[in-house]
């Protein structure tokens, strides 16, 4: 099975980090067999893990018949992402559609924190923040690996913990944006139980990898039919690690320190019965608030001076990414001429694959802050 | 031709009037808005130091998918500037960027001039005395800026 992930190591680019593509696990070879083989090289000026682009572990979840779905991008704090149907890729890059579909749940990137039980500084209980618009439940994991099976459609993202001192319990939640999550005291992570490597480890490589944090939320409407949940984020996963604290030597305890820094180092979400990994749009973000204010405060003013136009004709409103290098730069009508003028993309050179165009972009505006 | 390309150029000569680039002017050609007159102020700490130098830009007419083409009226003592007033200068060529504007481009004209780059020549004599006796390269730079960039 042709399965890919792509992914992003750290917090690339504009300041938020709610705003987001989503490249699903292929496991059409076509698709993924007719990627030049440009897709590896590192596009400078990102956060792109080289050996990570189209290449990818295999052993996630992806559907069979995920065909139909080439890219997706999100906008958590607007709820709203898009899935963009695939088309064969021709000489000159694809313009990839988006559909827009509901985001419903999501884990804010930055919010994650660790921090030492005042009770018992053997335990570490973990805090975030999550925005949901309908109800849900909750599952945190310690020390986890993803062990879905990629060969069926996908109900959920298997995840097994490396041992069973703190089984997985499932919190519900109710709706609401920018809640605060707060574990209880008993499932926090007690360190004891845990190597030092498993908390902080190396690298993320294969199969296998196993990620300190694993935050699981999925969407749980009592009575609610699969039918229901079809075109809807089902789940989405949050995959964290442990910074080691600095100057805590290796045989200082951990119960010294008061606090763990928690990083994310990617997400997924199922919708449909097909994974997804998030990714960031560099750019989208000056692209929706700037342009929300400048047509919402100085009408017709927009794109005098700002990022928030199109590199090329510095007229119209950016809505159109760059794949596989995701710089949100372009406005529809540039990109189409750009398709037929230049493989390159103007912020970085890399040669560019296809234009992800994203509707509606301007029209929707986030109701919670 | 687009209406958008067309706004950008617009955009740009407006941008440039409104907040223009210090050691820079760029005036627009009454009969062509494509065609614009340049002034560069010789960097400072440079041989071209104290000089005046006249440039014509053109946009061509995809641009900005296409680069301008620049070319210095004024002649200088330069390695990678020619007789005619040619720039070899990589973002005119292969490394062209619609991210690019006439504002980046005349900014790295003037980089060039502070910084030659004699391994890339365009004129092999300049470049040469460059790479063999700097000092003496410098000096006849700076006699032909006292010469002609008045």
């Amino acid at each position: 099975m042709g399965a890919s992930v792509s992914r992003v190591d750290t917090d690339g680019g504009v300041g938020g980090h709610h705003v987001t593509e989503y490249v699903p696990e292929r496991s059409a070879p076509s698709a993924a067999g007719r990627r030049p083989a440009q897709q590896h090289r590192q596009p400078p000026g990102t956060s792109i893990s080289p050996r990570s682009w189209w290449g990818g572990s295999g052993t996630l979840g992806a559907t069979t018949s995920g065909t139909a779905t080439d890219a997706a991008a999100a906008d958590h704090h607007t709820g709203r992402f898009s899935l963009a149907a695939s088309s064969a890729l021709p000489a000159t890059p694809a313009m990839v559609h988006t559909n827009t579909i509901r985001n419903e749940l999501n884990v804010q990137k930055n919010s994650l924190r660790l921090h030492r039980d005042p009770a018992d500084p053997a335990r570490f209980i973990l805090e975030f923040v999550l925005d949901a618009t309908t109800t849900g439940r909750c599952i945190v994991y310690w020390c986890a690996r993803d062990v879905t099976n990629g060969s069926v459609q996908v109900r959920r993202l298997a995840l097994e913990p490396l041992r069973n001192a703190s089984p997985p319990h499932s919190t519900p939640f109710q709706a609401g944006m920018s809640q605060v999550y707060r574990q209880k005291p008993e499932r926090a992570l007690r360190i004891t139980d845990y190597r030092r490597e498993d908390l902080f480890p190396k690298s993320f490589d294969g199969p296998d990898a196993r990620y300190p944090v694993v935050i699981q939320l999925e969407l749980d409407e009592p009575g609610a039919t699969e039918e229901e949940f079809r075109g809807r984020v089902r789940s989405q996963v949050t995959y964290a690690t442990l910074v080691e604290p600095p100057h805590l030597p290796p045989s200082a305890s951990l119960s010294s320190v008061e606090q763990i820094a928690v990083q994310v180092v990617l997400q997924k979400i199922l919708v449909d019965g097909t994974v997804y990994e998030l990714q960031e749009i560099y750019g989208i973000e000056a692209s929706s608030t700037t342009t929300m204010m400048a047509t919402t405060m100085r009408p017709g003013a927009a794109g005098d001076d700002t990022d928030d136009v199109c590199i090329v004709c510095m007229t119209d409103p950016r809505d159109t990414a760059v794949l596989p290098c995701r710089h949100m730069c372009l406005c529809a009508e540039c990109a189409q001429r750009l398709r037929f003028q230049s493989n390159r993309c103007p912020i970085c050179r890399n040669v560019v694959d296809s234009l992800l165009h994203i509707r509606n972009l301007h029209t929707q505006r986030p109701t919670a802050a | 031709m687009s209406g958008h390309l067309s706004n950008r150029i617009l955009r740009e000569t407006e941008r440039l009037a409104r907040d223009p680039v210090p050691g820079i002017s760029v005036t627009p050609h009454e009969d062509n808005a494509r065609y614009f007159n340049v002034i560069l102020a010789g960097p400072a700490g440079s041989p071209y130091e104290g000089g005046i130098f006249r440039l014509e830009l053109f946009l061509p007419a995809d641009y900005p998918m296409q680069a301008p083409r620049v070319r210095f009226l004024t002649p200088l003592y330069h390695p990678n500037i020619d007789r005619l007033g040619r720039v070899c200068l990589d973002i005119l060529k292969d490394r062209w960027s619609p991210a690019l504007q006439i504002r980046t481009v005349l900014l790295s004209i003037q980089a060039l001039m502070s910084e030659p780059n004699p391994d890339d020549p365009l004129n092999n004599e300049a470049a040469d005395l460059w790479k063999k006796d700097i000092a003496r390269a410098k000096q006849m730079a700076q006699e032909w800026t006292t010469r002609y960039a008045k």
